[in-house]
C-alpha cells in the first residue's frame, strides 16, 4: 500500500517510515520545505522511499502529494513554540491536510496523538482508553498548548472520518524516548547537577521510539485496528526512578538523582497555587511545574496497562525495556 | 455593544481578553478563514456565532465595533468592508499597506461616520502614559528630542520572522521585519514631537541573516522637536524605550521592562543635583525590578495593556459620542512618517 508519512522527517516520523518499509509498504515522506539535511538523509536512507516537501500550514501545499495514496500516518505536529504557534501548526495543518484527504483514495488514516489529551486529575489508579480527556474549556486553557491541540486535532480528525468514510485509529503515546531523547519531563525537574525524581516509584508511562514506531506502522494494515483509540506504553513497568539511574549510568552523563515524594511536590504546587490566588486572583500565572494541572499530568502515579494494545496487536512491543536500553546506549553495551 | 472579531491569530487573544472584560460588550461573533480556528476561538472566547466568510458576518451580525487582527496584508480590505457595513473598527497595525490606502480607509471612515482607530498601543501603557503626564504637568519643560529605540531578537527560535517553512507576511514588506515595528516606532515619536517636517533613515544589513536588513536608524525634524527612531535586530538585551529630553528634565520610559527614569532640574544646590536624581533613579529602578517579577506571576494583560486601555476608551468614546483614543490625524500623521522613512528601505529580492 502506498503511505503518506507526514512529519517525517522528525524523531519518531524517521523510525516510522523505516517500519513501514520492513511491512512492505510503499512510503511517501512529507518533509517541511526547510527541513535539515540530517531529517532529508535519514528518510532517503530508506529504500523506495519518495520525498514530498510542504508545509501543511500552506494551502495547495500539497498537491499531487496524495496521488495514488492509500493510507495516511499523520505525526507532523509542533512540539513546541507558543500556543498558538502549536496551534497554526498542529490543528490547522490538520485541517488542511483533511481537505486535501478529502479527494483522495485515502482508505486509513492513522493520527498520532497524546496521552497528554486525559484529565490527569480525574483518573484513579489506572490511565486507559477509557478514561476521560479534558472538555472543560477553562481547564483546557490551563493545560496549555499541547493540549488544545492534540484534542482539537483529534476532533477535527475524527469528524472528518464521518463524513469522508475512511478508517480511523488513534495512536495516544506515552513519552516516546530514544537516546538524546530521554523523557526527563516526566521524570522530575533538573536543578544544576541534580535530577529531582518526582514520585520515585509510580510507573513511567514510555514507549521506546522503535516499539512506537512499529505501533503506526501495524495500525496502517493490520484491520482491528481500524476505529480504535488506543494508548502506545511499552508493556514492561519501568519506574521514574529505575528510568532515571539507568539513564544516568547507561549515558554517563554527570548528575545525580534525588527521589521527592510526589505527595510533597504536589503539596508544594498546591501552596504555590493557593499563594497565587490570594496574591492575584484567578489570573495569577506559576511556572507550569507549578501549576497543579500540569503537575499532575506529569507525575500523577498510576498504572498503564496495555491490554487493549496488546489485544490489537497482537502481541508485545517488538523490544523489551531491557533491549531498549541496550539499542539506545549501546557502546555502554559494548562494554559489558 | 457587540463585538466582533475577525482573523483568529496570535494578537486575537489580547483583543478577546480584553473584550471579554468589558462591562456591557458582547462578542457576538468571531471570524476565520480557517473554520477550526474560528470554532475554537468563539468556544474559548465565549463568542455567540463563528464564520469563515467575513462579508456574511457583516450582514448577519450587524456588529457595533470590529476588531480586524488577520495579517496586515488584509488589513484593507476588511477594514472597509466592516466601515461598509456600518461598524466602527479597531483595526491593528498598520491599518494599510501604505499611505494612500490609510488615507483612503480614513477618508470611507468619515464619510460612513464611524471611527477607525488603528492599534498604537504602547502610547497607552503605564510609562508612556505617565511620561506624557510629566509633560503636560511642566515637569520635563518643552519638548526638544525624543529617542525611540527597540532592540528585538527577531531570529530567536520560535520566532515568526525565523520560520523558514512559512515566511512571515512582514518579509515582504519594504525594509523586511523591521516595517512590522515601525507603526510602534512612528505613533510613539509622534505623540511627543507630532508631524515631522524631514524624516531622514539609515537601513543597513548587519549580520548574515536572512533579513533584508537588520538595522535601522531615522532621523526626523518634526514640529515640536527633533527624534530618533531606532531598531536592532543585533543589540543585546532586548529594549523598547522611549526617552523624552526637555528644557527642564529628561525622562526614560521602558515598555519592555516597565519604569520611567526621571532626571530633572530641581530646587536644590546644584552640586548635590546628581546625586538627588541619582537616589530618585535607584529608587525607581529597584521598584520597577519587582514589579517586573511580580507582572510575570499576576496574569492579565501585562504587556499589551496598553492594548487594553486603548479598546476600552475606544468603547467609551462610541458610547459617549466623544472623539477616539488615536485621531484620524494621530493616523494620517504617523503613516505620512513610515511613508517617509521606508523610501529608501530595501525589499526582498
Amino acid at each position: 500500500m502506498r503511505v503518506l508519512v507526514t512529519g517525517a522527517g522528525g524523531f519518531l516520523g524517521r523510525h516510522v517510515v523505516r517500519a513501514l518499509h520492513r511491512r512492505g509498504h510503499e512510503v511517501v515522506a512529507l518533509l517541511r520545505p526547510a527541513a535539515d539535511i540530517a531529517a532529508i538523509e535519514a528518510v532517503e536512507a530508506v529504500e523506495g522511499v519518495r520525498v514530498a516537501r510542504a508545509d501543511l500550514r500552506a494551502p495547495a501545499g500539497l498537491a499531487g502529494a496524495l496521488d495514488g495514496v492509500h493510507a495516511v500516518v499523520h505525526l507532523a505536529a509542533a512540539v513546541s513554540g507558543d500556543e498558538d504557534a502549536q496551534f497554526a501548526a498542529t490543528v490547522i495543518g490538520t485541517e488542511r491536510l483533511l481537505e486535501a484527504v478529502a479527494g483522495s483514495d485515502v482508505e486509513r488514516f492513522v493520527l498520532a496523538s497524546s496521552i497528554a489529551v486525559y484529565d490527569w486529575g480525574s483518573v484513579d489508579a489506572r490511565l486507559t482508553e477509557d478514561s476521560p480527556t479534558v472538555q472543560d474549556v477553562d481547564a483546557l486553557d490551563r493545560r496549555g498548548g499541547y493540549t488544545v491541540a492534540k484534542l482539537w486535532q483529534e476532533r477535527l480528525t475524527r469528524r472528518a472520518a464521518e463524513q469522508q468514510g475512511w478508517e480511523l485509529t488513534i495512536l495516544r503515546p506515552g513519552f516516546i524516548w530514544a537516546a538524546g531523547r530521554e523523557p526527563l519531563a516526566g521524570i522530575g525537574q533538573t536543578l544544576g547537577p541534580l535530577l529531582l525524581v518526582l514520585g520515585p516509584r509510580r510507573p513511567l508511562p514510555i514507549t521506546y521510539v522503535e516499539n512506537c514506531a512499529e505501533r503506526f506502522a501495524q495500525a496502517v494494515d493490520i484491520p482491528a485496528a481500524a476505529g480504535r483509540t488506543l494508548n502506545v506504553i511499552d508493556p514492561d513497568t519501568v519506574s521514574a526512578w529505575r528510568f532515571a539511574t539507568e539513564y544516568l549510568r547507561r549515558s554517563r552523563a554527570d548528575g545525580r538523582c534525588v527521589p521527592v515524594p510526589y505527595r510533597l511536590g504536589r503539596a508544594i504546587a498546591q501552596l504555590a497555587g493557593l499563594t497565587s490566588r490570594t496574591a492575584f486572583g484567578p489570573g495569577g500565572r506559576l511556572p507550569s511545574i507549578l501549576t497543579l494541572e500540569h503537575f499532575e499530568a506529569r507525575f500523577k502515579p498510576l498504572d498503564f496497562p496495555s491490554e487493549r494494545l496488546r489485544s490489537v496487536f497482537r502481541g508485545p512491543a517488538p523490544l523489551t525495556f531491557a533491549e531498549s536500553l541496550d539499542l539506545a546506549y549501546p557502546r555502554r553495551a559494548d562494554q559489558r | 455593544m457587540r463585538a466582533a472579531l475577525i482573523g483568529a491569530g496570535r494578537i486575537a487573544r489580547h483583543h478577546l481578553a480584553c473584550i471579554r472584560a468589558l462591562p456591557g460588550v458582547e462578542l457576538a461573533a468571531v471570524c476565520d478563514l480557517s473554520p477550526v480556528a474560528a470554532e475554537v476561538t468563539a468556544e474559548r472566547s465565549g463568542a455567540r456565532r463563528w464564520f469563515t466568510d467575513h462579508r456574511a458576518m457583516l450582514a448577519e451580525v450587524a456588529p457595533d465595533v470590529v476588531h480586524v487582527t488577520a495579517p496586515p496584508h488584509v488589513h484593507y480590505a476588511l477594514a472597509s468592508d466592516a466601515l461598509a457595513a456600518g461598524s466602527h473598527v479597531i483595526v491593528e497595525k498598520p491599518a494599510a499597506a501604505d499611505l494612500d490606502d490609510v488615507r483612503r480607509l480614513l477618508e470611507l471612515a468619515a464619510d460612513s461616520g464611524r471611527h477607525l482607530v488603528e492599534n498604537h498601543n504602547y502610547l497607552f501603557n503605564a510609562p508612556v502614559l505617565a511620561l506624557r503626564d510629566l509633560l503636560r504637568a511642566g515637569q520635563l519643560g518643552d519638548v526638544v528630542h525624543v529617542e525611540v529605540a527597540m532592540c528585538l531578537d527577531i531570529l530567536v527560535e520560535g520566532s515568526p520572522f525565523a520560520d523558514r517553512n512559512l515566511p512571515h507576511p512582514a518579509l515582504g514588506l519594504p525594509g523586511g521585519a523591521i516595517a512590522d515595528f515601525l507603526p510602534h516606532l512612528a505613533s510613539l515619536a509622534h505623540v511627543f514631537v507630532a508631524s515631522h517636517h524631514t524624516a531622514h533613515a539609515v537601513w543597513r544589513r548587519h549580520g548574515a541573516g536572512p533579513l533584508v536588513a537588520d538595522e535601522f536608524r531615522g532621523l526626523v525634524d518634526a514640529e515640536h522637536g527633533t527624534a530618533m527612531l531606532s531598531f536592532s535586530a543585533n543589540g543585546r538585551p532586548d529594549l523598547f524605550s522611549v526617552r523624552v529630553s526637555g528644557t527642564r528634565g529628561r525622562a526614560t520610559a521602558g515598555l519592555f521592562e516597565p519604569r520611567l527614569v526621571v532626571e530633572r532640574l530641581r530646587d536644590v544646590p546644584r552640586p548635590l543635583l546628581p546625586t538627588i536624581n541619582g537616589l530618585s533613579e535607584g529608587r525607581t529602578a529597584v521598584g520597577a525590578a519587582v514589579g517586573s517579577l511580580a507582572r510575570k506571576f499576576r496574569g492579565g494583560p501585562g504587556g499589551y495593556e496598553g492594548l487594553w486601555l486603548l479598546i476600552e476608551r475606544t468603547y467609551a468614546a462610541i458610547a459617549e459620542g466623544a472623539d477616539p483614543p488615536v485621531s484620524p490625524a494621530d493616523i494620517e500623521a504617523v503613516h505620512h512618517l513610515i511613508a517617509d522613512l521606508t523610501i529608501n528601505a530595501p525589499e526582498a529580492a
